[in-house]
């Protein structure tokens, strides 16, 4: 008998409820700060060909988990499973995993010896190993660099974790407590997952769940497909570059031609520049990511991330690209270019459907870190903002394609670390302007008290976002030492610095990019913008084309008018 | 001696309800009169007039009255707050629109089009002063008067009514902040002024900037309301010192201190249901119980381990943070006028939009055309139309029957079909929602039983509990009016925090019995104030700790003058509890100490609901209903008033009363104990199979 809606419905909540309680227990039972306050980890159950039903977490993680399966039914066709069998993995190539610091583990379901389907979890490792404490380095030039490599290994049986796998890791990471710890909560949370897919089987039957499996990826694929059919057909093409590897600062393009026809839409990543020496070269994984979460981003956000979205991926992305890395390449900085092939797939899709459209985020997001000795480490992830869309200024502060984690407030950091933070504030006239502009950046600045080692980690210091259908785009993200002092220093976005107590480190924070021309921007909002003090009156009148009589307060309509015909 | 009356008034959306009990005879008098949210203290004196013509209560006897409002929540979720201008600590305005960079929730997280909730202040209301305190409370740069002048004066020009002031570690020294409310009463007597060093003095920046600017936005507005109801009491004769309001803590304040904490109000709409049911739990000798209040729009899930009342610091209300200490309450969108349609992948959806009281439910005869969860049960008989107001039973079936039919055929499905689907698939909802608070506790669900109200609980609740894997329910006499009753029940609470130094290694007995005494200073002069002598208050005290760096923390609670040590392992071993795992050696930090004031005003006695009726013998006749399964049958229909104690229920069958309709599935039983409750002992499967 089919399953009816009612009960497909009931189903597909329970699963959720499955994966949510998975995502719980992996995030308490975590020993990692990362993982318990980044939330830097997932969930998932896998039909039996591997293929994500339902996942839950942190989003850029779902897709990688069918090239992880298809690892896993390689080295060990399910024959060779046990019930209670854990496998793991860290392994970019010869599995799906981003970067060797996230590791990921899956079990087999079995009822009555059939094989169900599979659940899953990534989770970012504070340490496995490598050049430098968190594993990555921008000096990595190969894969041997970046840390210890698992492929797909029987982490754990029915007995508990091996012994001597788990000595293998503990004594490969500067952080054995926390790694081999996390590696137990996610063997917790795939085992819950077991569990209680176990209860639901009971409940409802084989076939209902084996069935609701199948409908959920089917349902996702049909809405992806006929929100791509809404669209008319055509062609868009984006390119960007990214700064420089780290060996060289010369500029390296991604490019993307993306066609349209019908419910299919093809990319074609083929004319982006060769694989780099340095560590900022993706696996296709995160070229995938990257494609699917820009896609759905365009489409619908709202369409569940599974094995659905994913065959309608279609890409030409051949190996030996800065897309395609091969064996034996160092990614470990693999974010900054998913988030460029992100900001480029959506300009792309925007040449084919204006309307649904979104203008790229700020470039220059990342991790930072000032070392104090005994002091401690401080770790600083900033975001950028949002960009605009047709209808709307971009968000304040929020992360493009995903989000990891909330700030550490200035009372905390002040109360922990020998650091002052000595400005939060915004950022004027950084917003890409537009009809609608970009959400506005931000600037955040630190005093040591202390000498400190600094480590910066960002990106695209050179090369900013861009805006949309004659929207501005915004400035670039940068950081300078003493700014303002005859002793400034403009860093590149990847440095290590030795501070001395009393120096100054600034970052700029860029905003989103713009959509559609300024000059049509509504001059009250315009108004608003430079009350606001996001908006600087002279923005106001030769970006925006907006006069202000001489007070700034009051919109000069009739100045106004005219300096937009002129335009015109 | 005459009559003595407690009267607790609780303003929803919809209605106002009153409960009243009279001290010597256990006398109870409820109502229920329709809410007036254009001036809502118009329907407390409504509820209060028709208390004197139905009893022989007059204003001079009541001794007793407590007020539950949603005045500062609507001001809010409407966007009726005040004109607030906030100052900042020079350098830091993006603090407040930054939001601590929180990651948005659910789909949210991938969505480019996202849009960050409008901050209450614009930038343009924001000014920045010279000045900076330290982390150690000392001050970096001395304020700056003249630019705090200036600060005010624009302020004031730009039409603010009210002023938040929130500078960085405030909490440590308010000299600064202090000094800022000084030029303010002076050069701008009209403002109100809520400073973060008071609203809320602990560490983090934004929550404790968020939460200041929410007191300030609706500070006037909950100032004119409580002049205005307070001024009606007085006139009305109302003189009993013994007035009261609501706070999300789940304690009541003194009304006349109320204006002053308006942000401790925003989340007291459903505290006093969970006081309630904590309170039937204690008195049905139950040891732990999860509040389940299913409304029109949303249904509240309280976990109670132990009986223990849960609090938390970290709420939303309308998109905007709040830390306030509030009850530990989670709310889903799921109530009797939730709305069933066709999701976007084809399936069967329920809510989580409501629609409301208006139009509400297609049965309700109000212009719905929605189908709801409230129109289910009356095509599957469980509810019966004949009950609602101001419609005709046949309208009302009609008017079900055609909003799920269109529901239906779009899905391919019987009438039927779709009324069980939506039935089943809220249940659902509920029981997930509910294992997951449980989940949350570490509690297991077999060791908990179910207390159901609200107008919708009584007759969703065996099928929530039983799928939640819970063994009872408890449905209490009055399930309508939970809130109310609440009110009589609730003693005063004060919360007082107070940060610390963080590392737990830095802490000092001293320190720490340094910040007690600060705190139950304050406690005792605003107890004072209010009127409570030294000898009725009984303090608690809470260290809330975390293992370094993590985003959590838990509330020890310790005895003044207990040695640290042994804080340390008991902080150790509450983690193992909560999350399974405690790593005794890793360091630890006392983020702050709180303690909690407690006056014991609520009534204990016992009201007079001892069932009366005339037994079980008889039945208000049969109805067709049918049951998860699609299988219809014959279920008696019994009449709640006529019940006795001891009288046996056996499921499936249906209890009626006028706020509410307990449904019992094949299989359970329920007994109406001593005090008129039913004691539901659930079958198995509630015939599902």
């Amino acid at each position: 008998m089919p399953i009816d809606p009612v009960t497909e419905e009931i189903v597909a909540t329970r699963l959720w409820e499955v994966v949510e309680h998975m995502e719980r227990v992996l995030f308490h039972g975590g020993y990692s700060p990362i993982l318990r306050e980044s939330f830097d980890g997932s969930a998932t159950i896998l039909n039996a060909r591997g293929e994500v039903v339902v996942g839950s977490g942190f989003p850029i993680h779902l897709i990688p988990y069918w090239r992880i399966a298809q690892a896993v039914l390689r080295a060990y066709p399910p024959q060779a499973m046990a019930p209670g069998d854990v496998f793991a993995t860290n392994d970019p190539f010869l599995s799906g995993n981003f970067h060797v610091p996230d590791m990921a583990v899956i079990t087999p379901v079995f009822v009555d010896g059939q094989l169900l389907g599979f659940c899953a979890s990534i989770a970012h490792k504070p340490d496995v190993g490598g050049m430098v404490p968190g594993s990555s380095s921008a000096e990595a030039r190969e894969a041997w660099h970046e840390g210890i490599v698992l492929p797909v290994v029987r982490y754990a049986t029915a007995e508990g974790p091996s012994r001597d796998l788990e000595a293998l890791l503990r004594r490969n990471s500067r952080t054995p407590d926390e790694v081999a710890g996390d590696m137990r909560a996610q063997i917790g949370a795939v085992r819950v997952g077991v569990e209680r897919l176990t209860q639901l089987v009971a409940e409802y039957g084989l076939n209902t769940l084996q069935e609701t499996f199948e409908h959920t990826i089917a349902r996702a694929e049909r809405r992806l497909r006929e929100g791509i059919a809404r669209w008319g057909d055509g062609v868009g093409e984006a390119e960007a570059w990214l700064d420089g590897d780290g060996v060289a600062w010369r500029p390296v393009r991604i490019h993307v031609r993306a066609e349209k026809r019908g419910e299919a839409i093809h990319f074609d990543f083929s004319q982006s520049d060769p694989a780099t020496q340095g560590p900022v070269s993706v696996r296709p994984q995160a070229t995938e990511t990257a494609t699917l979460l820009a896609l759905l981003g365009a489409v619908d956000p709202t369409i569940p991330i599974n094995e659905g979205v994913r065959r309608v991926l279609s890409c030409h992305n051949p190996e030996g690209l800065v897309t395609h890395a091969g064996f034996p390449a160092a990614v470990n900085n693999y974010y900054p270019t998913m988030q460029l092939i992100y900001a480029c797939v959506q300009s792309a899709l925007a040449a084919i459907d204006p309307e649904s459209a979104v203008a790229p985020a700020g470039f220059g997001i990342g991790g930072n870190t000032f070392g104090y000795g005994p002091d401690g480490v401080q770790y600083e992830l900033l975001v950028s903002s949002l960009g605009a869309t047709a209808h709307a200024d971009g968000s304040f502060a929020c992360q493009a394609m995903s989000q990891i984690t909330p700030s550490t407030p200035i009372e905390i950091l002040e109360t922990e670390y020998p650091v002052e933070v000595t400005a939060c504030t915004l950022w004027p006239d950084s917003a890409g302007a537009g009809t609608f502009r970009g959400g506005v950046g931000f600037i955040r600045e630190y005093r040591v008290l202390k000498p400190a080692t600094f480590t910066l980690r960002m990106a695209q210091f050179q090369h900013p976002a861009w805006g949309i259908l004659g929207g501005l785009g915004p400035p670039a993200a940068g950081c300078a030492i003493n700014p303002g002092s005859q002793r400034e220093e403009r860093l590149p976005a990847l440095a290590n610095r030795k501070l001395m107590p009393g120096d100054v480190v600034r970052f700029y924070l860029p905003g989103g990019g713009g959509y559609g021309p300024p000059s049509r921007r509504d001059p009250e909002r315009v108004l608003a913008d430079v009350r606001d003090g996001v908006v600087s009156k002279a923005a106001a009148e030769t970006i925006y084309r907006v006069v202000l009589d001489p007070s700034g307060d009051a919109i000069d309509w009739e100045a106004t008018r005219k300096a937009r015909e002129e335009l015109a | 001696m005459g009559a003595s009356w407690r009267v607790g008034i609780d303003t929803g959306g919809t209605f106002t309800d009153l409960a009243a009990v009279e001290l010597f005879s256990g006398r109870l008098y409820i109502d229920k009169v329709p809410s007036t949210p254009e001036d809502p203290a118009r329907s407390v004196l409504h509820a209060l007039e028709r208390f004197w013509a139905a009893t022989s209560a007059t204003p001079e006897s009541v001794v007793y009255f407590a007020h539950g409002s949603t005045v500062a929540t609507n001001a809010l979720l409407e966007g009726q707050g005040a004109k607030v201008g906030l100052v900042v600590t020079r350098g830091f305005r993006a603090v407040y629109p930054l939001r601590a960079q929180e990651r948005p929730r659910g789909r949210d997280l991938i969505d480019p089009r996202y849009r960050k909730p409008e901050p209450l202040v614009p930038q343009s209301l924001t000014e920045e002063v010279e000045e900076r305190v330290r982390a150690d409370g000392t001050i970096a740069r001395p304020l700056d008067l003249a630019s705090v002048r200036r600060a005010i004066l624009r302020l004031r020009e730009q039409g603010v009514e009210s002023l938040a002031v929130a500078l960085l570690f405030s909490f440590r020294n308010p000299a600064h902040e202090e000094a800022i409310e000084a030029v303010a009463r002076e050069l701008a007597p009209e403002l109100r002024v809520s400073l973060s060093s008071r609203v809320l003095p602990v560490i983090r920046e934004y929550p404790r900037l968020s939460t200041t600017v929410l007191d300030a936005y609706v500070g006037p507005v909950m100032a004119r309301y409580l002049q205005r109801l307070s001024a009606s009491l007085r006139q009305g004769g109302i003189r009993t010192g013994q007035r009261y309001l609501m706070q999300s803590n789940g304690g009541l304040m003194r009304l006349e201190v109320a204006s002053q904490h308006p942000n401790e109000t925003l989340l007291s709409g459903p505290a006093a249901g969970v006081v309630f049911g904590r309170d039937l739990g204690e008195r049905a000798g139950l040891e732990n119980v999860v509040t389940f209040d299913m409304g029109g729009t949303s249904t509240d899930i309280s976990v109670l381990p132990g009986l223990r009342i849960q609090v938390t610091q970290s709420g939303q209300i309308a998109g905007q943070d709040i830390a306030t200490p509030m009850l530990e309450i989670h709310t889903l969108g799921a109530g009797g006028g939730t709305v069933a349609f066709v999701g976007p992948d084809g399936l069967l959806k329920v809510g989580p939009r409501s629609a409301g009281a208006y139009p509400g439910p297609a049965s309700y005869g109000r212009g719905g055309e929605e189908p709801t969860v409230t129109d289910a049960n009356v095509v599957l008989g469980l509810l019966d139309p004949a009950r609602f107001v101001g419609i005709e039973a046949e309208e009302s079936r009609r008017g079900a029957r055609a909003a799920i039919g269109r529901l239906a055929r779009s899905l391919g499905l019987s009438l039927d079909a779709a009324a069980v689907g939506i039935r089943r698939i809220v249940n659902v909802k509920m029981a997930v929602g509910v294992r997951a608070a449980l989940a949350e506790k570490g509690a297991d669900p077999r060791r908990f039983t179910l207390v159901a109200f609200g107008g919708a609980g009584p007759l969703h609740a065996c099928a929530v509990a039983r799928q939640a894997g819970m063994p009872e329910v408890l449905i209490p006499a009055r399930p309508g009016v939970a809130c109310a009753l609440g009110l009589l029940r609730t003693d005063v609470l004060h919360t007082y925090v107070q940060a610390l130094p963080l590392r737990f290694s830095q802490l000092t007995p001293q320190v720490l019995l340094e910040a007690v005494e600060r705190l139950r200073g304050r406690g005792q002069r605003e107890a004072q104030e209010e009127g409570f002598a030294p000898e009725v208050q009984q303090w608690r005290w809470f260290l809330d700790m975390r293992y370094r760096r993590q985003g959590y923390q838990l509330a020890v609670p310790f005895d003044p003058g207990e040695e640290l040590f042994e804080l340390r392992a008991r902080f150790d071993e509450l983690h193992r509890a909560v999350y399974g795992i405690a790593a005794a050696d890793s360091e630890v930090e006392a983020v702050q100490v709180w303690g909690t004031l407690q006056v014991s005003v609520g009534w204990r006695g016992q009201w007079a609901e001892h069932p009366a009726g005339r037994g079980a013998g008889r039945t208000r006749g049969h109805r067709s209903v049918l049951l998860e399964n699609g299988q219809a049958v014959s279920v008696p229909v019994w009449e709640r008033a006529a019940l006795q104690v001891g009288d046996e229920l056996v499921g499936p069958c249906l209890i009626e009363q006028e706020d509410a309709t307990t449904f019992l599935e094949p299989g359970d039983v329920a007994v109406v104990d001593q005090a008129g409750n039913l004691r539901v002992r659930l079958g198995a499967d509630g015939g599902r199979s």
